[in-house]
């Protein structure tokens, strides 16, 4: 073996790649040359280096709000709405310009029939779209963990002066993770937590009152929205998970008979 | 499995193995950011096409490919854009201005090799890819990958950045 090709083998092992037939023989030509000795020195040197301090970008918090919200969109091109290319379009202009990274607000209406005319409306989805994502990129998302209804609702008492009835696996697949308060619009309002596999579901439960609730769901930053009023409350689902799951979830909470 | 399921649970925890990718062959957060999203959507649009094991592989692919439109479309010429450091925070403060120096200057190194170099140099030593994967990602043969690698890695150990960190190594010690 001639340095050239142990300088080879040396990085394959190092990398390794490399068969103990010829590491062997690679053992043997170390054994005997300086200079190949010191090289492997040098390229463990390098590639140790390399490993400990070269930094690693993570993906930044906005770049998985938007993919969120591009898998959003792909759902509702599977459910033949038509919004996948129109979705695409307006990300190709968002692409293109200077801010793409940018905290933009943008509002994916979903042939919401009189809900344009509900302003206050539009405005509570997208405050109750920006607690969910409080929550969720911080640590905040659940003040008492319990899937245990008889925690949850004697906790959520002690902190309203209302309290939702709460339903533990209201339908397949989703289960109770917990609860909060969050302060929506001045007011307290339950948030309950619930999982459907790896996605949070916040639901924030008030006593019906000024803002009517409406059929139609909406999706807001990639976020889905679905909303029904039952059992004196108004119940509204908030996740990145699909309309399939918050629509036939927010039905079934309301339909809670009060305890 | 619904596409965006199946994206979930085989593309996302690759976002910042792509991510960090597309930071380093563009050397730009913004164009970073960008790529990625461009490669998620392309991913998407043929995930019913990737196996479970390949997903990374597949995934890095992608963002490779989405990497090079992107400076096809948008060439920049110029000097090279200020890289941020890391470091570990339970370091002592000496050592923690050492280290910022070493990422800094490593960072700097490797952002200031060729493209395709630079790209083998992240998915070995950063990423930990075998060459087989290397080859698939880079769209290269094996002996390709193995002499970029080794090509790379010469011109990093000359680097003038590197050795002014490797004299201070050498003053800071008793």
């Amino acid at each position: 073996m001639n340095c050239g090709e142990a300088e080879t083998l040396i990085a394959t092992r190092l990398d390794g790649e490399l068969d103990p037939v010829r590491s062997r023989a690679l053992d043997a030509h170390l054994a005997a040359c300086t200079s190949c000795t010191a090289e492997l020195a040098s390229l463990t040197d390098l590639v140790a280096r390399v490993a400990a301090a070269a930094p690693y970008h993570r993906a930044p918090a906005q770049l998985r709000l938007d993919v969120d919200r591009m898998l959003a969109d792909g759902v509702l091109a599977r459910q033949g709405t038509g919004a996948w290319f129109g979705a695409m379009q307006g990300r190709r202009a968002f692409a293109g310009g200077a801010l793409a990274g940018a905290a933009t607000l943008a509002v994916g209406w979903l042939g919401v029939t009189g809900w344009l005319a509900h302003r206050e409306d539009g405005d509570l989805a997208r405050t109750l779209v920006e607690a969910h994502v409080r929550a969720t990129l911080g640590d905040h998302l659940v003040a008492v963990v319990s899937s245990d209804q008889h925690t949850v609702k004697p906790w959520l008492s002690a902190r309203l002066d209302y309290s939702p009835p709460i339903d533990e696996s209201p339908i397949e697949g989703v289960t109770l993770v917990g609860a909060r308060i969050e302060a929506i619009g001045g007011q307290r309002v339950a948030t309950l937590v619930y999982r459907y596999r790896a996605h949070a579901i916040d639901v924030f439960v008030r006593p019906t009152g000024s803002v009517a609730t409406s059929d139609a769901a909406q999706t807001i930053r990639g976020f889905n929205i679905a909303e029904a009023s039952g059992a004196g409350m108004e119940w509204r689902a908030v996740s990145d998970a699909s309309l399939q799951i918050l629509r036939p979830l927010v039905d079934k909470l309301a339909q809670t008979a009060p305890h | 499995m619904s596409g965006s399921a199946r994206f979930s649970q085989l593309v996302l925890p690759h976002l910042d193995a792509g991510y960090n990718l597309a930071r380093w062959l563009l050397r730009d957060a913004h164009d970073a950011h960008d790529a990625t999203q461009d490669a998620c959507m392309r991913a998407l649009r043929s995930i019913d096409n990737v196996r479970g094991g390949e997903a990374r592989r597949w995934f890095l692919t992608i963002v490779r490919h989405a990497c090079y439109d992107w400076m096809n479309r948008n060439p920049r010429p110029g000097p090279e854009p200020e890289f941020d450091s890391v470091a570990d925070p339970a370091a002592d403060p000496l050592q923690q201005a050492i280290d910022r120096r070493e990422s800094s200057a490593l960072a700097a190194a490797i952002a200031a090799l060729p493209l395709p170099y630079r790209e083998v140099i992240i998915l070995r030593e950063i990423e930990s890819m075998t060459y087989l994967e290397i080859a698939d990602v880079a769209g290269i043969p094996i002996g390709t990958v193995m002499s970029r690698l080794a090509r790379a890695r010469r011109l990093l150990r000359r680097s003038p950045l590197l050795e002014a960190v490797g004299a201070t190594r050498l003053g800071n010690e008793p």
